[in-house]
């Protein structure tokens, strides 16, 4: 076994679950299973090595130079990754370059500044399970913030995932006993850690020593066992990880479930609310960030996420909102004091964790110089929340901006490593410091110059190797006598190398004054850091402060530009549209393209529009649109419509479109109906649905009936009395308003020319009331091109299938809904029709006999 | 009466002879300008064009507006068919921006046209296609309610006329001028342009002048704006006028409409030049967005096929109520005792809040300016020959009159005065020479250069400075030596963590070259991205950076002198190389309205 590999499986073993990096010369290598898993993840090559005894091994390696990018691409998968360096450049190694795993990295734990997603929070969450509840804990180590929650139900209940999904979860710490989170996504990490760290009372004392128990109290969280102990465990497996949390560092927060919407994982992808279900597209998210701070963005993000409940705060923000809107002079201003201003959250938590370089403390004093700047922007907005960001903002001492001037130089460094970010001046030990070294630097620098001179030998030369530090070098040719002190300390082939006391007294006050000054420049750097946590409560608010004026703007500036309107929310049950719009579709399509169309629904009245109409004439794109403007009016925001006024909602569920999750074991219509079954338990008579085509990845008759026994239940249940908007290609359920008093018939609006092969249809994409009786669906699928001889055999299918089914109903044109599964048995009409007195028992026990038959096989007689 | 048009007939001969005629369709600009004028003749609020290869490729206009009905929308593209005018009087008291019943049949005669419109009631939208002036069509078509029109394949058919067209980025330029001419006369309506799929204007259509000149001219340009509305008798003025500061070298910032028609009529621009006499130098014209209004009976729009100009029944009323205007605009706000420094990337001044009435404060806020642009404001071709990047050969011949507090130069310019920052401008010097010396193949062979005359050869060191840098920069040391050398700064490894410095470029001061030889050696080790492509630009920027003279230094006559004649001799004279100004000019024109002088 070669040196590098016994490091190599050191370092394995030290880290088995995680990939591990190992540098050899300019590469970090990949080995064995890792490198299996790695390659298509970073896209590189699939390799072979000569492994010791083992034999050959797969390998990949990536480059050192652009490590930092691949290891965001293995933790962006869920991987995690241990970084075996070398502790010394190869040139200056002697033997084997020593090696040591420097870095271990999980997607949920990251303080590297360069591995951090500036616009979202980066959030390790731990969960425990007891009595029913489960305890939630969610820390960002890169900011200090720490979420708690409890969720009712086990690990296994239906609103967890939601939850999960609200906090962003970038990791998930599990008990090694407990089962995975019903319905997680399966790319996202799950760390495995063993009970021992979830053991109730060792966690809770864990969590009590940074954070004392009436901070605990103050917080809202003093009765949250559940979510302590998760907590607990969550920091031990942070110090597992070698993470420092300082107890000032921790900021207890409670996530109250009354304040913010729950959206559940389907109806956050079919809205697109974080991320674009197509590629290329933006998702919602996108088209309304304008922020231009980090926090800002990261704020604008969990406001998306979670839509607010509470009318005082929609209004709260309306009111801000509308006034940004307007005052575009004060916004630029705003936008310009903004956009200076660099992550203030995760610098003050920098500072507090002791990891801020030089570089970080200049940008919190750039930070710290736009702060007046942005707070004077705001002062002609009256607005409450941008005057309480703004005095805030006002609060910030003044004092820190002009330490930090006077500390560091213009540009420093991004590591304390090399020194010399400490400005001449600031401290007076440092300044003697360096002072005093540069004599003997002179002394050192000038030794050759004098000593040729001294000793009039020409070739004299001042060298320095590892060794034994600097030396007098003297050629074997030289003919003068050397000085008394010269001391020989080394013979070569051509010359002798000499030292002389002086030198070596000089050298020792260079050696010692670069360590005293390295040493005085980090207590510097660690005053500075105290200072800055001494504040750190009055620095994390401005952060905050920022972050809201940023995310306001962000908002104002998206309603500005794209001529959005702001609704009135209020606490009816009404949902009114005038001329809304869906704003990705919009986007895509370009201005004035698309349709826009109206909704007008009422819990007491009109409660549930039965949406019918061909392929492709929007009735997705409609659901969603109303869906999307709901969840914009709840973040206090403007919406795309010319007016609105929308009722409380609850929460938003939508069932749109099929997909699998094969992985998850679970068909398309098995992940219909389960979503479907959640939301029909979950629903309220504050809720909004949105349900697509309910009940088409089956049979046509099972899908009918099932669609049909859905709306009949929302329509009679008053529990699930909620707002509804229902699309269908199941015509058939448009009678339904006959007998269902809250439901209308709207329908998208085609225009139909000619007849049968070479018909045009175009879609007009309005709303109109009234049903709809045909799909067009082999129309869109001549215009999806699909072979002609395919299209033209359609046609004729569908003219057969049609005769067929106008049969029965042509009498009543207000036909009742004759559900096929209603229709008899032949064999029914036969029985009926049977004239039992001329017959003989056998002949009768013939007739039953052929009838079980065909009632059993449904075989054609004869 | 219906009649197959709805509301839109052919006009009889009688009227139709009456209207002046002329060539309505001349580029894409003017295609922009018929058709966002029909939108708001149509009631629209929002009007968003966008042109492809400047409007070569194609122009799209949609609207809001009012909308046609599939029988309107077929008549529209006939010759003389309008719904503006119906009789001779009506010629005499137009109060639309159309009235010839000719645009759209002149541009359906030179390119083809598809237009789709909805009148809002109605359910679907209908649709035609014109090429070379025939009519297709209607088709029903879904679409939002209002009009949209796409013209391709422009003069396609014409060869002569087609190749007549600009380059698509003047073409490009001259439609944003005529869609910014749109927003500034209809505040009230959000006009876009799109050029290229990139959005690159939009007036939020608040109702409130000042927003769309921001959205046109800038924030900056909109602080330095106040503005004018003043009632009279036969003519209103209403409109915003610039202070001095918000100035321009040509007249695309003086924008008059009548009736909220743009004109350009020289005796209108005259009277607002009258206004602004005394405030502003000899090739300095205002900014100024005025509309002159009056009854439509006084005023002949019917003049110019393109209807550029008008005529007034009182000609030198109009002219006076708007010079009257101006004027008294002008002296109520003060406006003339300000003065606005820095070249015009910086126009923007004031940290003033709300624009209506403050006062702009004098002094450039370049980044408040440039950030505070909402989205890409609309770039005019500078006028002024101050841009930076220009060569600044007549430097050579000032004055130096003498050194301000050691850290700027003043100079006497052939009509006013210049000041220079001496630390920017050395640097820009040194800069230059650093990188022709790099980028010169025959002293690649890492020898030092020799100790020679001027700033920023190298210097050899009667005592070596000992340097210490980080272990992997002196192992590297061996790579960069040559680079290093050729911009005259000698080393050798001294020690794991000490490299011995025996000559760098005079100008280095030993208390710096620490820091100077572990940023070069950093940064010439330093793998980039780029391969190095930039490498040069950069070492030269950093050395020149550490060698040019301080902001501070006190400077001899001579050398002051030398460094004024060297910055004139540099290609790019106007910036340092991290692009801050090296130079402010103040010339006559500015000093006379700072002292509130009559230009001379
Ligand atoms: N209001 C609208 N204005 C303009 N275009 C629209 C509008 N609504 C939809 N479209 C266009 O029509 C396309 C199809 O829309 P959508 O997917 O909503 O149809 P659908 O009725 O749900 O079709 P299917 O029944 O096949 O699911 C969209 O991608 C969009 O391009
Ligand atoms: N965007 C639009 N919205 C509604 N109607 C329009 C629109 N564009 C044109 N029209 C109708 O078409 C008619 C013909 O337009 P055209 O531009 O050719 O003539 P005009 O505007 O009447 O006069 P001019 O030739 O002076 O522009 C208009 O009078 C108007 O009724
Ligand atoms: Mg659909
Ligand atoms: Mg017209």
């Amino acid at each position: 076994m070669t040196p590098a590999v016994a490091q190599y499986r050191q370092a394995k073993a030290e880290h088995p679950d995680a990939i591990v990096l190992f540098r050899l010369g300019d590469f970090f290598e990949i080995f064995g299973p890792d490198a299996e898993r790695a390659a298509p993840i970073l896209q590189v090559a699939l390799t072979a090595r000569d492994f010791g005894r083992t034999g050959k091994l797969p390998m990949c390696g990536v480059p050192h130079h652009s490590v930092d990018a691949h290891l965001k691409r293995l933790l962006d998968h869920g991987c995690t990754v241990a970084v075996c360096d070398q502790l010394e450049p190869a040139a200056l190694a002697r033997g084997v370059v020593r090696r040591a795993v420097t870095r271990v990295l999980t997607p949920g734990t990251l303080v590297d500044a360069d591995l951090l997603e500036p616009g979202r929070s980066q959030r390790c969450v731990a969960l425990w399970a007891e009595d029913g509840v489960t305890g939630v804990a969610a820390l960002d180590v890169s900011t200090g913030d720490c979420l708690l929650a409890e969720v009712p139900g086990g690990l296994d209940g239906p609103q967890l995932v939601s939850e999960l999904e609200r906090l962003d979860a970038a990791e998930l710490l599990l008990s090694e006993e407990a089962e995975a989170p019903a319905g997680l996504a399966p790319g996202a990490l799950r760390s495995r850690r063993g009970p021992e760290l979830f053991a109730a009372e060792p966690a809770v004392a864990r969590l009590r020593q940074r954070v004392g128990s009436s901070e605990l109290v103050a917080a809202g969280v003093g009765g949250w066992h559940a979510a302590q102990v998760a907590a607990g465990a969550l920091l031990g497996y942070c110090a597992g990880g070698r993470l420092s949390l300082p107890s000032g560092f921790l900021r207890v927060r409670a996530q109250a479930p009354e304040e913010t919407m729950l959206l559940d994982p389907a109806t956050r992808r079919n809205l697109e609310l974080v991320e674009a279900s197509g590629p290329g597209g933006p998702s919602l998210l996108r088209l309304l960030d304008r922020t231009r701070t980090p926090g800002g963005a990261r704020r604008l993000r969990s406001w998306v996420q979670g839509p607010l409940r509470q009318l005082a705060a929609i209004a709260a923000r309306q009111a801000a909102l509308a006034e940004l809107q307007q005052a575009r002079g004060p916004r630029a201003e705003l936008r310009a004091g903004l956009a200076g201003c660099r992550d203030l959250e995760r610098l003050v938590g920098r500072c507090i964790q002791r990891l801020a370089g030089p570089r970080d403390l200049a940008a919190l004093r750039q930070t710290l110089v736009r702060v007046p700047q942005v707070a004077e922007a705001a002062a002609p907005l009256a607005a409450p929340l941008v005057a309480t960001a703004r005095t805030t903002l006002a609060a910030v001492p003044a004092d820190l901006a002009s330490v930090l001037e006077r500390a560091l130089v213009e540009d420093p460094p991004p590591t304390a490593r090399d020194g010399g970010f400490i400005r001449p001046g600031y401290d007076p030990e440092l300044d003697r410091i360096r002072a005093g070294s540069e004599a003997a630097r002179r002394y050192i620098a000038d030794l050759e110059r004098v000593e040729r001179e001294r000793t009039q030998i020409r070739s004299l030369k001042v060298g320095f190797n590892r060794v034994f530090g600097y030396y007098l070098e003297v050629p074997n040719s030289h003919r003068q006598p050397l000085p008394p002190d010269y001391v020989r300390k080394q013979t070569l082939v051509g010359a002798e190398r000499y030292l002389t006391p002086q030198l070596k007294e000089q050298e020792t006050i260079v050696l010692s004054a670069r360590d005293r000054a390295a040493v005085r420049e980090q207590a510097c750097l660690e005053q500075l850091w105290a200072q800055v946590e001494d504040r750190a409560a009055a620095l994390t608010a401005a952060a905050e402060a920022l972050a809201c004026l940023d995310a306001l703007q962000s908002l104002a500036e998206v309603a500005d530009d794209l001529g959005w309107a702001h609704p009135v929310v209020d606490d009816s049950t009404r949902l009114e549209i005038q001329d809304g719009r869906h704003p990705l579709v919009e986007a895509a399509l370009g201005p004035g393209r698309f349709v826009p169309n109206d909704i007008g629904l009422d819990g007491a009245g009109a409660r549930i529009v039965l949406l019918t109409g061909p392929n492709m004439a929007g009735k997705s794109t409609y659901l969603r649109q109303v869906a999307t403007i709901t969840l914009l009016a709840h973040l206090g925001a403007a919406v795309p419509a010319r007016s609105a006024r929308i009722g409380l909602v609850d929460r938003i569920f939508t069932r749109v479109g099929a997909h699998d999750e094969l992985a998850a074991g679970r068909s398309t219509f098995m992940v219909e109906m389960a979503e479907m079954a959640a939301i029909l338990s979950a629903a309220t008579p504050r809720s909004l649905l949105v349900l697509d085509e309910i009940g088409r990845g089956t049979s046509t008759y099972d899908g009918l009936s099932i669609a049909q026994a859905i709306l009949e239940y929302l329509h009679d249940h008053p529990a699930v009395a909620a707002r509804t908007v229902f699309a269908t290609h199941y015509h058939e359920l448009t009678a339904l308003a006959g007998s269902l008093r809250a439901l209308r018939n709207h329908r998208v609006e085609v225009v139909e020319e000619g007849e049968g092969p070479g018909a045009r249809v175009t879609f007009l994409h309005r709303i109109v009331p009234g049903g709809a009786d045909r799909s067009y669906g082999i129309h869109v699928a001549e215009l999806a091109g699909l072979p002609r001889a395919v299209v033209r055999r359609a046609q004729v299918l569908l003219e057969d299938l049609e005769a067929e089914r106008r049969l029965p109903s042509d009498e009543s044109p207000p036909r009742q809904l004759a559900l096929p599964l209603a229709v008899a048995h032949p064999v029914v009409a036969e029985l009926k029709a049977l004239e039992l007195d001329g017959m003989t028992p056998l002949a009768a026990l013939q007739k039953l006999a052929e009838w079980q038959v065909r009632a059993r096989g449904d075989e054609p007689v004869e | 009466m219906v009649t197959p048009g709805g509301r839109i007939r052919v006009l009889p001969p009688a009227i139709a002879d009456a209207i002046a005629a002329g060539e309505v369709v001349e580029r894409p600009a003017s295609v922009v300008k018929e058709l966002v004028e029909n939108a708001l003749d149509a009631g629209a609020r929002q009007v968003r064009v966008e042109v492809a290869e400047g409007g070569r490729a194609s122009i799209r206009v949609s609207d809001d507006g009012g909308g046609m009905t599939p029988d309107e929308l077929r008549v529209a593209f006939g010759r003389h068919a309008t719904s503006k005018v119906a009789s001779l009087e009506d010629l005499s008291r137009i109060a639309t921006l159309g009235f010839r019943g000719e645009a759209l049949a002149s541009i359906g005669a030179v390119a083809r046209v598809e237009a789709v419109s909805r009148r809002p009631g109605q359910a679907a939208a209908a649709r035609v296609v014109v090429t070379a002036a025939t009519v297709e069509g209607p088709w029903p078509d879904g679409a939002p309610a209002g009009t949209s029109l796409t013209v391709t394949e422009l003069f396609a058919t014409t060869p002569a006329r087609r190749a007549f067209l600009r380059p698509a980025r003047s073409e490009a330029l001259a439609c944003a001028r005529v869609v910014a001419d749109c927003a500034l006369a209809a505040p009230d309506v959000a006009v876009e342009l799109h050029s290229e799929g990139r959005r690159v204007l939009r007036a939020p259509g608040s109702g409130v002048l000042l927003d769309a000149v921001r959205a046109v001219f800038g924030a900056g340009a909109a602080r330095g704006c106040w503005p004018v509305a003043e009632p009279g008798d036969a003519f209103d003025v209403v409109g915003v006028v610039g202070g001095p500061g918000v100035a321009r070298g040509d007249r695309a910032g003086l924008v008059l409409f009548v009736n909220g028609r743009r004109v350009q009529q020289r005796s209108l621009q005259a009277a607002v030049e009258n206004a602004y006499r005394g405030l502003l130098g000899t090739g300095r014209h205002p900014l100024a967005v005025l509309d002159l209004r009056c009854d439509p009976e006084g005023v002949d729009v019917n003049v110019h096929p393109t209807k550029r100009e008008v005529r007034f029944r009182d000609e030198r009323g109009a002219y006076a109520a708007l010079e009257r205007a101006c004027w008294a605009a002008l002296r109520r706000t003060g406006g003339a005792a300000t003065l606005q420094l820095g070249p015009p990337a910086a126009a923007g001044a004031s940290s003033g809040s709300a624009p209506s009435g403050a006062r702009p404060v004098v002094g450039p806020r370049p980044e408040a300016a440039v950030a505070a642009r909402p989205g890409p404001a609309l770039e005019w071709p500078a006028a002024t020959p101050s841009a930076a990047g220009l060569p600044l050969a007549e430097a050579a011949g000032w004055r130096l009159v003498g050194q301000l507090h050691h850290r700027y130069l003043v100079a006497e310019t052939e009509d006013g005065l210049a000041l220079v920052d001496q630390h920017a401008a050395h640097e820009r010097v040194l800069y230059t020479r650093l990188r022709e010396r790099l980028e010169r193949r025959d002293t690649a062979d890492g020898r030092a250069l020799p100790v020679s005359e001027g700033t920023g050869a190298a210097q050899g060191w009667l005592i070596p400075e000992l340097v210490e840098l980080p272990a992997p920069l002196v192992a590297g040391l061996p790579q960069a030596a040559g680079t290093l050398a050729r911009l005259g700064i000698v080393l050798e490894a001294f020690g794991d963590t000490t490299v011995r410095c025996t000559a760098s470029p005079s100008g280095v001061r030993p208390s710096d070259v620490a820091r100077l030889v572990a940023e070069l050696v950093d940064e010439a080790l330093t793998e980039r991205p780029d391969g190095g492509v930039m490498r040069v630009h950069r070492l030269a920027a950093l050395l020149a950076c550490h060698t040019a003279v301080r902001f501070g230094d006190a400077l001899a006559p001579a050398a002051a002198e030398r460094l004024l004649r060297d910055l004139a001799a540099t290609p790019a004279p106007l910036t340092c190389p991290h692009g801050r100004p090296t130079v402010i000019r103040l010339g006559d024109a500015e000093l006379r309205r700072a002292f509130g002088r009559p230009a001379g």
